[in-house]
């Protein structure tokens, strides 16, 4: 199964252009969604996870239409919002097993052992007793993995999942959603390129509601191959490298300052080649878009 | 410091838009509210009165709690919700400039709002007569004081009460939740006071206990006469004082304990809500290799039901755990455990606990609490996922919006069913408690599951509908708010209460032992019916708009709604319309085609007619009843009565009379024969079209009709009059008991109609009058010895004395009753017939009365051996008290019989009838007596008022006043009828309980009295002249007993005996006016004392009597010097209630020194006077010394109460010693 968006496009209310014809093929496996604030990744996804409709466009799940089969989809769906709550007076147990009876586990047993395991997997095992409200933010973050994961969901959708898990949770978390990702489709969005460049697949860079690029991490940094350049110059200077090159990352270090270029030939004036990073390709796939200001 | 942050959150606010629509609403609702005169005060007060302006401030300060709490509990909050606090600590700014700088700030502000109302009332006062949008009679001179004494002295505390509590509490509790419930509590704090309001004991508490001071300010004013209530600026002193003082340092308090203990670090680093433990988990990650196994997953329908049970029960638990549902429930339940507990207090006196009334409570304070629960969780329900942001997840799951919105329903069904069931649970437990165990389950059921539910349901189905549709919690809340108040406005205001108009409305009911549920189950289901299918298509409307992911757009919802417009949908709505509109048909059916609705305005419109088009036969010579024989064939099981009366009649006067006039009751219809022949009408009127009645097939003919009659009736001709007539209840009505005819207790007087025009159906306001073009109308009856009036007897111009005779018939299970003897009883065709005859000639007064009765039967001997039979015919649940009825008879036979002459009948009867009318009244030997007066109450406390006993008395007097000496018609005559009876009455309760103990039946009287002349709406009459009930009931009551005391109990006997004599069953005119009665007493009455005689009953008079100061010394063991300093004063008033003061004081007033109530064995308190005489008094201030024996505790200036004293509290002090 493929999830197929065809120049998918959407226009808020007050005139904002959140998704411009994005098109994306993502096939199963782990599939990163990488871009700045506000460049429409929680809106696409929101999309995709039949929250909001799109205004022009379609995204097609297998044979479903999502934009117009939201019940089918949702059968589906497993979705960790960026931003969610909890019902503050329900444990954590309860509450997953009202999600999943939700989600259509309605033998008892079943559910009973899915959410037991779940909660083990996401390590709340030992607090499943207790009131959401009284959770951290971590551990919230931990609750709504495990309820995004319930029903064995064919397609997932983690919107920034790892924001407020410390590193150790965090790389739990990756391991399971590798785990998954060998039979689900998995969208993950993030703006922590190292991320997808560990976990995923293919990536997409999204920026001002358009796709920059897609394609493997593997195949980005081979691209760029060769086009990144990098000086330390007089930090009253860089002004000057702004308007002759493409400077897609700045680094202040005692009183010098370590630029890197995007150039397709060598630019000379002292700058020497280096290794490209996935970073290098993010930033140079969005300076199209913006203006990197880092200084 | 301060004044920076003051200053910045001055700025801040006049920037705000809130602030001026708080303002703007204040305004424009107090111009709209005072220029349309929607204050409800007396007739002849100005709207804006410097009373009506102190009502208005005084209610405006429970008002303004809902803009108190959104002003005074932001300015805290803000820095929380916007997470500013962070940066809070990192400014210099110190926590007391933090504190007060934004409190003072914000309540600067406040005050700014309000004067909103000010500024509202002055324009409401010239704009109102100005636009005519009410008389403009109704507003009197503008003057500044009166808009800023009240706004400063009583609106200002309690503003900064109610600031103080808002602000604090966010301050403690960094939450702005808690505003809710500080709201309720201080409603609570109200309801409370207003629920003790009803013991006249109490005063004292109630008047501090209510924090925004309105029954304080209520209790201060409650005698005010209109013309006091447009001149005088509430005074505020004493409780008034009190209260307000009390009230604003509890205020002061609070905020400068709160501030006390406010840090600035604690309030911006804490978590929200304070005491929520935030816990890390320390667990180790264990069996994390575990894999996730693969879960069958199933859609069936089957289990998308019981997905919407389950999420139901998760949301119901969501509500039910809320700590702010519970507090607010305990609040409902406490309310309505006191309501049940205490009851309806009549005369200070409980009820026992019967079922009937543990129902009737939930509808007081119980009610409002359900409104707000309903409301509010309704709300709170409806916008949970969105509101704790769980919508992001729970909106992606596979579940069909019918289950999301189908659970909410669930829940709010299930708090429905709570709330429902809560009254029951409490008004069981209150009647164990008491050890009352004729518990009536089948009422609990029937009222609570098939009636109350409902009603909870439909205002939590609009509740649903309209949170749908705003799609905004707090503008959700306002907007319900809104259509509730408009549509109570409009219903109660606006003069139109057609109930199929107002959602949810249906006709009020009353629930009786006698009768049941009686006629009203029938339309209480089919206006259920019809307000729950609207309250299903709201449903399905509400799931046709329910926004479900993140887009809120108007658009977006818009095109979700067209996209569930499916066939299933439409059919649905089809389905609920087709019963809507079908039961709203048959609603209509009954309630304007089969009756003919009529709304306030229409009445008032035939009212005016009637006037307008036959008050030219006012004392037209009409011919008078001689004698009636009545048929009368009551059908208990469809409410119908058949009639058939025949009736002499007389031309008494000198004139020739060719036509007869006759009225009758709403239109009744009727065959008349006039010797044998049957009689056309020769000229009536046909009535408009009702307003709402559009299909209409005979127009109503007015109840006036005049037949010409075959041949003349010369002065002294005869003839005889056969009256036909059948009484029906076709269907239900828009409102109203219609509680003559019944399954089980009919009690009618009606349905023949009677001779002539009646001045009593004129529209009675003068304002009515002038908008319909109608003089004033003085409510004054013919001058004393006017000709026309004293031949005419007050209660029934058709005759004078008349025989009368009773044939009635009923189903076998009842007995009916009708006055005079019973001469036989049989049964025939299946039906239970009776003949009763009464053999002297009475007054022409009957009644028809028939039910399932059982009946006690008594009998009272006089000393010369006659013979009286008593019989009280009540409902056998209800015999509690039958002793105290039996003795009040006896007693009072007794009494009246030693001292105003003999009983005229052989017999008296007590006849139960349901409660939906709650009097006695007395006809011939025969006395129907409403079951809500007396048959269940708990007399067990020795020290309560014994109103069976009196009341009984009262009506038993009646037998002499009223029926042995029958009123004329001229001005004050019903004195001889109801303050005779009331005096004797009294003589009788001073007979049984001691003459020291009368005060607490005079202290009502005083209360009742001071309070009736407060609300005249016309004019004060003098007693002689009285004409309303607060003067011949009360009034009277108090002037005859002072009077007995003053001349001597005998003395006062032997007058009124005499005036008894003279014209007890008296056939011929003229017949005996207040004039008559005046006379006879003062001759009784010595030269000392005629000033009282003049004073009582030619002008209006009061005293303002009251003891400084009371000091005892001991001289020996015994004996004790009283040192009493006394002010006396005296006042005359004119009718408008002016009052002047009287220079010639020199009167006789008690002075009285008590020793510590005696307390008999039964608990029965009795008062011991050491020392009581009257004293001769000229007007100011006496020392008096008196030598008492025995140990003095009280003492005080005419302490019974005997004299009408404005402020009768202060006549008795402590006595320091």
């Amino acid at each position: 199964m493929e999830l197929i968006i065809d120049n998918l496009t959407k226009t808020y209310a007050n005139g904002v252009h959140a998704l411009n014809g994005v098109t994306l093929q993502i096939p199963q496996g782990m599939f990163g969604l990488l871009g700045p604030n506000g460049a429409g990744k929680s809106t696409l996804m929101r999309t995709i996870s039949t929250l909001q409709d799109a205004t022009g466009g379609s995204i097609r799940l297998g044979d479903l239409d999502v934009l117009k089969d939201h019940d089918a989809v949702r059968k589906l769906l497993g979705y960790l919002p960026q931003e969610f709550g909890v019902y503050p007076r329900v444990s954590a147990e309860i509450m997953l097993d009202h999600v999943a009876r939700l989600k259509g586990i309605s033998d008892r047993k079943e559910r009973k052992i899915a959410v037991e395991a779940l909660l083990q997997k996401v390590n709340l095992w030992e607090a499943r007793k207790r009131n959401l409200g009284t959770y951290s933010g971590g551990m919230k973050q931990r609750f709504g993995i495990a309820q995004a994961l319930l029903g064995n969901p064919k397609l997932l959708i983690v919107d920034e999942p790892t924001a407020g898990l410390d590193p150790a949770e965090r790389n739990r978390f990756y391991n399971l959603l590798s785990e998954i990702g060998e039979t689900t489709i998995v969208i993950l969005s993030t703006h922590i390129v190292e991320d997808v460049q560990t976990l995923c697949k293919r990536f997409a860079i999204i920026c001002g509601g358009e796709v920059m690029y897609v394609g493997t991490p593997k195949e980005a940094i081979q691209m760029m191959e060769g086009k990144v350049w990098a000086k330390s110059i007089p930090k009253q200077e860089v002004d000057a490298y702004r308007a002759d090159y493409r400077v897609i990352a700045t680094n202040l270090n005692e009183g010098m300052l370590f630029i890197r270029i995007a150039s397709d030939e060598e630019p000379g004036n002292g700058f020497a080649p280096v290794k490209p990073t996935l970073e290098d390709v993010y930033f140079r796939a969005i300076s199209e878009k913006m203006d990197l200001v880092t200084l | 410091m301060f004044w920076s942050v003051f200053s910045f959150e001055i700025q801040y606010r006049l920037r705000r838009p809130a602030t001026y629509i708080y303002f703007a609403i204040l305004c424009l609702l107090t111009m709209l509210i005072v220029g349309f005169g929607g204050i409800g005060i007396s007739e002849k007060v100005y709207y804006n009165a410097p009373y009506t302006i102190g009502l208005y401030m005084t209610i405006l300060g429970i008002y303004c709690v809902l803009i108190t709490s959104a002003v005074m509990g932001v300015p805290l909050y803000r820095d929380l919700e916007h997470h500013t606090k962070e940066y809070l600590l990192a400014t210099p700014m110190g926590r007391s400039a933090y504190y007060w700088g934004r409190f003072w700030g914000s309540f600067l502000i406040l005050v700014g709002i309000t004067t909103g109302a000010l500024l509202g009332y002055l324009l409401g006062s010239w704009l109102g007569p100005a636009f005519e949008w009410s008389k403009p009679e109704r507003f009197g001179p503008n003057m500044g004081m009166y808009y800023i004494w009240p706004f400063v002295t009583i609106f200002l505390p309690s503003l900064l009460f109610t600031s103080a509590i808002f602000y604090g509490l966010v301050a403690l509790t960094r939450n702005n939740r808690v505003l809710y419930s500080a709201s309720i509590l201080l409603f609570i704090l109200y309801l409370l006071s207003n629920f003790l309001v009803r013991d006249l004991e109490n005063r004292d508490l109630v008047d501090m206990l209510d924090p925004f001071g309105l029954n304080t300010y209520l209790n201060a004013t409650k005698y005010f006469t209109p013309a006091e209530q447009n001149t005088l600026m509430t005074p505020i002193t004493g409780n008034l004082l009190w209260n307000r003082l009390l009230w604003m340092g509890i205020g002061l308090v609070i905020i400068v304990g709160i501030y006390s203990r406010f840090s600035l670090q604690k309030f911006a680093t804490e978590r929200p809500g304070g005491r929520k433990v935030r816990k890390e988990d320390k667990s180790q990650a264990k069996n994390l290799r575990i894999s996730l196994p693969l879960s069958a997953r199933h859609f069936s329908l089957k289990s998308q039901w019981s997905n919407l049970w389950n999420l139901g029960k998760l949301e119901l638990r969501n509500i039910t755990r809320d700590a702010y549902f519970i507090a607010i429930m305990l609040g409902a339940v406490i309310f309505l455990f006191m309501d049940d507990w205490i009851g309806n207090l009549q005369y200070g006196v409980p009820d026992r606990p019967v079922t009937m009334n543990m129902l009737l409570f939930k509808t007081y304070n119980y009610s409002l609490f359900v409104f707000i629960l309903i409301m509010f969780y309704t709300g709170e329900t409806v916008h949970r996922d969105k509101a704790t942001r769980f919508a992001n997840i729970g909106d992606t799951l596979p579940v069909p919006n019918w289950v999301q919105l189908g659970s909410k329903f669930v829940a709010i069904t299930g708090v429905c069913i709570l709330l429902a069931t809560i009254p029951m649970l409490v008004g069981l437990t209150v009647q164990v408690l008491n050890g009352f165990f004729n518990i009536k389950l089948h009422y609990y059921f029937i009222d609570l599951y098939l009636i109350t539910f409902w009603d909870y349901w439909q205002m939590a189905l609009l509740a649903f509908l309209i949170h749908t549709v705003v799609n905004n919690k707090f503008l959700g809340h306002f907007v319900g708010l809104g259509i509730w108040i408009a549509m109570f406005i409009l219903r109660n205001f606006m003069d139109f209460n057609y109930n199929m108009a107002y959602f949810s409305y249906k006709p009020g009911y009353l629930i009786s032992d006698m009768n049941d549920f009686g006629h009203f189950a029938e339309p209480l289901f089919w206006f259920n019916l019809y307000w729950t299918a609207l309250g299903g298509i709201f449903l399905v409307l509400a799931s046709l708009l329910w926004s479900r992911g993140t887009e809120q757009g108007f658009k977006t919802r818009w095109a979700a709604f067209r996209n569930r417009w499916k066939p299933g949908v439409i059919w649905g709505i089809i389905g609920l319309a087709a019963i809507w509109l079908g039961s709203g048909g048959f609603v209509y059916y009954n309630v304007s085609v089969l009756n003919h609705y009529r709304g306030p305005d229409e009445g008032k419109k035939l009212q005016s007619l009637y006037e307008k088009n036959y008050k030219k036969y006012e004392r037209l010579a009409q011919p008078k009843v001689t004698d009636m024989v009545l048929y009368a064939d009551v059908y208990p099981e469809n409410r119908s009565l058949n009639m058939r009366a025949l009736l002499k009649i007389r031309n008494k006067t000198n004139e020739r009379i060719d036509s007869l006039h006759l009225l009758s009751d709403n239109g009744q219809q009727y065959s008349l024969k006039f010797d044998g022949q049957l009689l056309s009408i020769s000229k009536f009127d046909l009535l408009p079209r009702p307003a709402l009645t559009f299909f209409y097939n005979e127009p109503d003919t007015a109840g006036y009709r005049i037949f010409a009659l075959p041949r003349p009736l010369m002065p002294g001709d005869t003839a005889t009059l056969e009256i036909q007539t059948t009484i029906s209840n076709p269907g239900f009505v828009n409102e109203g008991y219609r509680r003559e005819i019944l399954q089980n207790g009919t009690f009618t007087s009606g349905g023949i109609p009677s001779i002539g025009y009646d001045p009593n159906l004129e529209l009675e306001s003068d304002e009515d009058r002038k908008e319909y073009g109608l003089p004033e109308k003085p409510d004054d009856l013919p001058p004393h010895r006017d000709p026309y009036g004293e031949k005419t007897l007050l209660f029934n111009d058709d005759a004078d004395f008349i025989s009368f005779e009773c044939f009635v018939s009923t189903t076998p299970d009842q007995i009916a009753v009708a006055p005079g003897y019973l001469q036989r009883e049989w049964t025939e065709n299946g039906r239970r017939h009776f003949h009763y005859k009464q053999d002297t000639r009475t007054d022409y007064f009957f009644n028809v009365v028939s039910g399932r009765y059982a009946v006690l039967r008594d009998k009272w001997t006089s000393p010369e051996g006659q013979e009286v039979n008593i019989e009280i015919f009540y409902h056998h649940e209800h015999a509690y008290n039958l002793d105290r009825f039996v003795s009040g008879l006896k007693d009072g036979l007794s009494y009246f019989h030693r001292n105003f002459g003999p009983y005229q009948f052989r017999q008296v009867r007590i006849l139960e009838f349901p409660r939906y009318a709650a009097f006695a009244q007395s006809f011939p030997n025969t006395i129907p007596y409403s079951e809500d007066f007396g048959w269940y109450a708990d007399f067990s406390d020795p020290n309560d008022y014994d109103y069976a006993y009196y009341v009984t008395a009262h009506e038993l007097a009646h037998q002499w006043w009223g029926h042995q000496v029958v009123p004329n018609m001229t001005r004050g005559s019903n004195l001889i009828s109801e303050s005779l009876a009331e005096y004797s009455a009294l003589m009788i309760a001073k007979e049984k309980y001691g003459p020291d103990n009368v005060q607490k039946f005079l202290k009502y009287d005083l209360d009742r009295y001071l309070r009736g002349r407060a609300t005249e709406s016309k004019k004060e009459n003098v007693f002689i002249n009285c004409n309303r009930t607060y003067q011949w009931y009360q009034k009277g009551s108090i002037i005859l007993y002072a009077l007995q005391d003053y001349v001597g109990e005998q003395n006062l006997n032997a007058s009124i005996r005499a005036f008894r004599d003279s014209f007890g069953l008296k056939e011929q005119p003229p017949f005996p006016g207040s004039y008559d009665l005046y006379e006879f007493i003062n001759k009784a009455v010595p030269d000392s004392l005629k000033y009282y005689m003049e004073d009582s009953w030619q002008k209006l008079t009061l005293y303002e009597n009251r003891v400084v100061q009371a000091k005892a010394q001991k001289l020996s063991d015994e004996e004790y010097e009283v040192t009493l300093k006394v002010k006396a004063k005296k006042w005359y008033a004119d009718e408008k209630g002016v009052e002047t003061e009287a220079n010639n004081m020199n009167d006789y007033v008690d002075i009285g020194i008590f020793a510590p109530d005696k307390v008999e064995e039964n608990g029965k308190k009795l008062t011991v006077p050491l020392y009581l005489k009257k004293h001769q008094l000229k007007a100011g201030e006496h020392t008096i010394t008196i030598r008492v024996k025995g140990k003095p505790e009280k003492a005080g200036i005419d302490p019974y109460n005997k004299l009408i004293d404005r402020v009768p509290e202060d006549n008795r002090i402590d006595v320091e010693l």
